[in-house]
């Protein structure tokens, strides 16, 4: 491979001219990951797959480990990182080595608590202290949930899902977040 | 041709011997009688005689299409229930040129052997048992097809299956273009072919056998075989380029021989360049000049060792020798290092194709959930504050289907770019490899050197153990060009064997030059047999507009002639296609039989206008004077059946209730009245 002698005037000559931006607007359209209706079934099929029975009739799951479940569902790759990080557990060291792909973008994924806000507006979902719970019209959440089964679409978030349940997601990895 | 004579199913009982037979003349034969009577059993007598049972989808030898009465159990009028004790069939076949064929099956028996009884025209009379369906084509001397075929005049036609083996047409094949049976028979034209043979194309293959179109079927049969030759050296194009590609890879040197395109594109591409030209032009790879080059160095290093003079005053040998092995370390720390950095870029760019794959799906499963509305909220007032619950609200967007789309091209536009830069670091993986192994070897040999020259004593030996390793190194090098050079030779070959082979494929013949006046006579033959039959989608104004397509499928001024009419004109389109079939082929003194049969062409509709426009079909001169024999079983009631008579249709009307019938003691078996 060729070495460039001085890599920062190399990137000046070129942003200086040769290096054009080209904008294709069809490019730009936003990814589906920031659609309302794919978080909405990614999150009906988390919360459904997920939650635990809690007092007579109502089911519910601790918010932080809803968020971090959907948010793996939709990005598969992060099964293994997850996974990596909940079998580092007891070292401290590994631990924070091997979740650092994963804080990175969680952090910042503002859009979940937008949409567990909009249901819970909507009567959906209620909030119970740190857990979210089933609202008044919480059927809503279940009916998507089995339309999605149905229809046979994400099966690959519902895969990722369904081998979320055999990993282990202790509190200490949920605090903090 | 031929024609049926009789169709007898005969057998013993508990209650004694039981027979029914039918008698047929030549030319038009309607056999009219009431439902259950039988006559199913006739027709099926003849499918069993002539041993071509798979057309109704049951295993070879088994007679299930037969009704119990003739396997099982019987009734007699005003008897109980009578055992069947045996059971056979048999037809007696008469040929144009007056020969007898009689062929006898059992039913209950040993139904894998058929007696066959020729009478030759001066009377002599031929017996046999031939195998009914075990290698019934095959069999020179023991098949029942290869005999009938041959009895007939028929050639053996070999056709090809979709697994690409040979097979040929048999009588089965055939059947179903002029045997119409009661079940299944009148669903779709040839509705009794079969299909689990995988003959290719076979209900074309058949129309144009009965058409005579030999040469036809032998050009179809060829282009099937380019086909799928085409297909196959294809591949191995791509493999042969594949192995190419690895073996240029692998010496560094990045030349494109491509094996993709269609078959005449690798052809031209490949029959004007060799690989040794490719080189020599993309890569600079000159063996010739390489080879000399090496000979000279080995020429020059052999009289410095042997003849020349050597300065004692010279203490470099170990230091070059020394140097040689330093540089040497440093290229295979750097190619490690960038075998490192592209196993990295391998392994993340192959992630990357991962993860666009799960986003290309996850959007069209989005795009799918959208445009069937599923996890659409409508809007709500919040109870409280009675604002609208927009998602905008609550800074969310729900995507428009056209966007979902965009996103889903530009992501697949993503991914093909990342599966170029995998096939670009695979590329680079390969040469970088192939680079190492050679430092590698470089390596050894120089640290061999280094090892030799220090263990010298004085400037001198030094001077003759680094001349001596330099030459092993040089013969070596040499030896390894003349490696590459016979592969390369070997791939070549490889090359010029898949050239000639495509080129004789681009040289095969595929057209026919039998097959135009055959069409063009069964079409007409179509046209009339629809309008005789009261097809109503034909009209004398439109009826030029019939065509028949590759497939032999009538269609009628671009529309599929089954789609077109009523729902009853179906039928009438399958008896006019299997009589214009026959007509056509007497016309041309072709394949067919000359034998149509129809079971119950009247009960594929109730209604009074089918049975009307059947009706006046049968007393047309087109059905009466036909050159062929049209066996139709029927039920018409004594009406019809004496205005058929009067205007000269021969109608069969068998006696008794049923076809079978005890056969008495004294007199003679119960004919049938004509």
């Amino acid at each position: 491979m060729d070495k460039i002698a001085n890599p920062l005037q190399a990137i000046g000559e070129l942003l200086a001219g040769r290096a054009q931006p080209v904008v294709t607007p069809d490019r730009l359209a936003p990814s589906a990951i920031y659609d309302l209706q794919y978080r909405m079934a990614v999150t009906a099929s988390a919360f459904e797959m997920h939650a635990k029975p809690h007092g007579l009739n109502q089911r519910r799951i601790h918010a932080a480990r809803l968020k971090l479940l959907q948010f793996v569902a939709c990005r598969p790759r992060l099964l293994a990182v997850l996974r990596n990080w909940s079998q580092a557990q007891h070292d401290a060291q590994l631990s924070i080595a091997t979740s650092q792909r994963l804080r990175r973008g969680f952090l910042g994924d503002q859009m979940h608590e937008d949409v567990v806000a909009f249901l819970v507006a909507r009567g959906i979902l209620a909030w119970s202290g740190s857990h979210v719970a089933t609202g008044p019209g919480s059927d809503w959440l279940t009916q998507l949930h089995s339309a999605t089964v149905e229809q046979g679409v994400f099966a690959i978030e519902r895969d990722v899902l369904e081998k979320l349940r055999d990993v282990r997601i202790t509190n200490a990895m949920l605090e903090g977040w | 041709m031929i024609r049926l004579e009789r169709i007898v199913v005969r057998g013993q009982s508990d209650a004694g011997p039981f027979e029914g037979a039918l008698t047929l003349a030549p030319g038009l034969q309607v056999v009219s009688a009431r439902n259950s009577y039988g006559k199913s059993l006739a027709v099926k007598a003849v499918a069993w005689c002539l041993g071509i049972e798979p057309i109704f989808g049951i295993p070879d030898n088994e007679p299930t299409c037969f009704p119990p009465a003739v396997r099982e159990e019987l009734e007699f009028a005003g008897r109980q229930p009578a055992r069947v004790l045996s059971s056979e069939c048999s037809i007696s076949l008469i040929h144009d040129d007056g020969r007898h064929l009689i062929l006898v099956r059992a039913i209950r028996g040993d139904c894998k052997m058929v007696r066959v009884e020729e009478r030759a025209i001066d009377g002599q009379v031929r017996r046999s048992k031939l195998l009914a369906r075990r290698e019934t084509m095959q069999d020179e001397h023991g098949g029942l097809q290869r005999f009938l075929f041959e009895w007939l005049g028929w050639p053996r036609q070999a056709v090809t299956t979709f697994r690409g083996n040979a097979a040929e047409i048999y009588l089965e094949n055939l059947a179903p273009a002029f045997y119409i049976d009661q079940e299944e028979g009148w669903t779709d034209i040839q509705a009794l072919q079969i299909g689990r043979y995988g003959q290719q194309q076979i209900a074309e293959i058949a129309v144009e056998y009965l058409l005579g179109a030999t040469e036809a079927i032998k050009a179809r049969v060829a282009r099937q075989q380019t086909s799928q030759r085409n297909a196959y050296l294809r591949e191995t194009a791509r493999d042969i380029a594949e192995r190419v590609s690895r073996v240029f890879l692998r010496r560094g040197w990045r030349v494109e021989w491509s094996g993709n395109g269609p078959l005449s594109e690798i052809l031209a591409r490949w029959s004007s360049r060799t690989l040794r030209g490719i080189l020599a032009d993309d890569a600079n790879v000159d063996f010739g000049a390489i080879k000399a080059l090496l000979n000279e160095r080995v020429e020059n290093l052999r009289r410095a060792l042997t003849s020349e003079p050597i300065d004692e005053s010279n203490a470099t040998a170990p230091a070059g020798v020394s140097q040689r092995v330093v540089q040497l370390k440093q290229s295979r720390h750097t190619l490690n290092s960038e075998l490192n950095t592209l196993r990295t870029q391998h392994e993340e760019t192959s992630e990357l194709v991962e993860s666009l794959e799960h986003r290309i799906q996850s959007a069209s499963d989005l795009l799918r959930l959208k445009t069937t509305g599923v996890g659409r909220l409508d809007h709500v007032e919040c109870p409280t504050c009675h604002r609208d619950l927009d998602p905008s609200t609550f800074a969310l967007t729900q995507q428009s289907e056209a966007s979902v789309s965009s996103h889903i091209e530009a992501l697949k536009r993503d991914r093909d770019m990342m599966r170029q830069n995998l096939e670009s670091i695979d590329a680079s993986l390969t040469t970088t490899r192939g680079a190492l192994a050679n430092v590698d070897l470089d390596l050894r040999e120089a640290e061999r050197s280094l090892l030799t020259v220090t263990a010298a004593v004085g400037t001198v030996r030094e001077q003759i153990a680094q001349t001596a390793a330099n030459l092993t190194a040089a013969e070596r090098e040499s030896d390894r060009v003349a490696e590459s050079v016979e592969e390369i030779d070997e791939l070549q070959q490889q090359v010029n064997g898949w050239i000639t082979e495509a080129s004789a494929l681009a040289q095969i013949r595929l057209d026919a030059t039998d097959l135009a006046a055959r069409r063009l006579a069964f079409l007409s033959a179509l046209r009339r047999y629809l309008a005789a039959l009261g097809h109503s989608a034909l009209s004398p104004e439109n009826a030029a507009l019939l065509e028949i397509d590759e497939q032999y499928v009538p269609y009628l001024n671009g529309h599929r002639l089954r789609s077109l009419g009523s729902a009853s004109d179906q039928s009438r389109l399958i008896a006019s296609y299997s009589l214009a079939l026959a007509a056509a082929s007497k016309q041309i003194r072709a394949f067919h039989p000359g034998i149509v049969i129809l079971d119950e062409p009247l009960q594929q509709n109730p209604d009074a206008l089918h049975r009307q426009l059947f009706l006046a079909f049968l007393s047309q001169e087109l059905a009466r004077e036909a050159k062929f024999q049209t066996i139709i079983f029927t039920w018409l009631a004594d009406d019809d059946i004496t205005r058929l008579r009067q205007q000269g249709t021969s109608v069969i009307t068998p006696e008794g209730d049923h076809f079978l019938q005890l056969v008495p003691t004294e007199s003679g078996p119960n004919g049938a009245k004509q």
